[in-house]
């Protein structure tokens, strides 16, 4: 028996268009070459998580301990499945509540 | 002269248990030899590993997607292409709400891929996934 097992997400409806306030938001990108950029400052895989902890504590403070921060990820087409992973582990790992897989332009 | 015969009756009425053990074992051998657990094949994929890996409870709800590292796609065994997602997971989702899409992709497959997979599952309403993973650490 091969139990399921894996990283759980829930998608946004279709057609559902939210504002939300940028600052709300902390960007990461992978890009083709595998390359992490953390709101625009390339990032190596080993401190994704300690960068996402920062600001989720950073946003708590400013905003109280029951708001959290979204984390947007987005990852280019050409990007390997594998670095997409590795990104969306860390980002659970720091504990990110709110995680949104941004889409790509194809 | 009048001799009352009183009979007694011989006849048990225990039933008699002495084969039950051969019966059981026949039916334990036959329903081990018929029996056929529903499994499926899916694609040759190499899990990409992750630290985060949770089991996801909810069997009976799960459909599998494989897309290994040529993209190709496969939905419960059948090789499907990119248009034939999003009808065939509009009647999943209609016959189970309920369904958690597991998506077992290559980690070498293009991420391109899947995300053209996730946007199909969004308009299919299909909107519970998990990417499968392999535990780490």
């Amino acid at each position: 028996m091969n139990p399921a097992k894996g990283l759980g997400l829930t998608l946004p409806p279709p057609g559902e268009q939210v504002e939300i306030n940028p600052e709300n938001i902390l960007k990461i990108l992978v890009r083709a070459d595998g390359a992490i950029l953390v709101e625009g400052e390339p990032t190596p895989l080993n401190e994704v998580r300690q960068k996402v902890e920062q600001k989720r504590m950073e946003f708590k403070a400013e905003r109280g301990q029951d708001e959290e921060i979204i984390v947007s990820l987005l990852a280019v087409p050409d990007a390997s499945y594998r670095n997409m992973v590795d990104v969306l582990d860390e980002i659970k790992l720091a504990g990110a509540k709110k995680i949104s897989i941004a889409t790509p332009e194809f | 002269m009048a001799v009352g015969f009183k009979q007694k009756s011989k006849l048990s009425s225990e039933i008699p248990n002495a084969s039950i053990a051969d019966i059981v074992f026949l039916l334990l051998i036959f329903f081990m030899t018929v029996t056929v657990f529903k499994e499926y094949q899916g694609l040759r994929v190499q899990l990409p590993p992750a630290k985060a890996t949770q089991k996801i409870e909810a069997k009976r709800d799960i459909c599998y997607i494989w897309i290994d590292r040529e993209n190709k796609i496969n939905i419960d065994d059948v090789l499907i292409s990119t248009a034939e997602i999003e009808p065939i997971m509009t009647e999943k989702m209609r016959d189970n709400p309920y369904l958690i899409v597991s998506i077992r992709a290559d980690e070498k497959a293009r991420y391109g891929q899947v995300a053209m997979l996730m946007e199909s599952l969004k308009k299919a309403n299909a909107l519970r996934i998990n990417f499968a993973t392999l535990v780490e650490g």
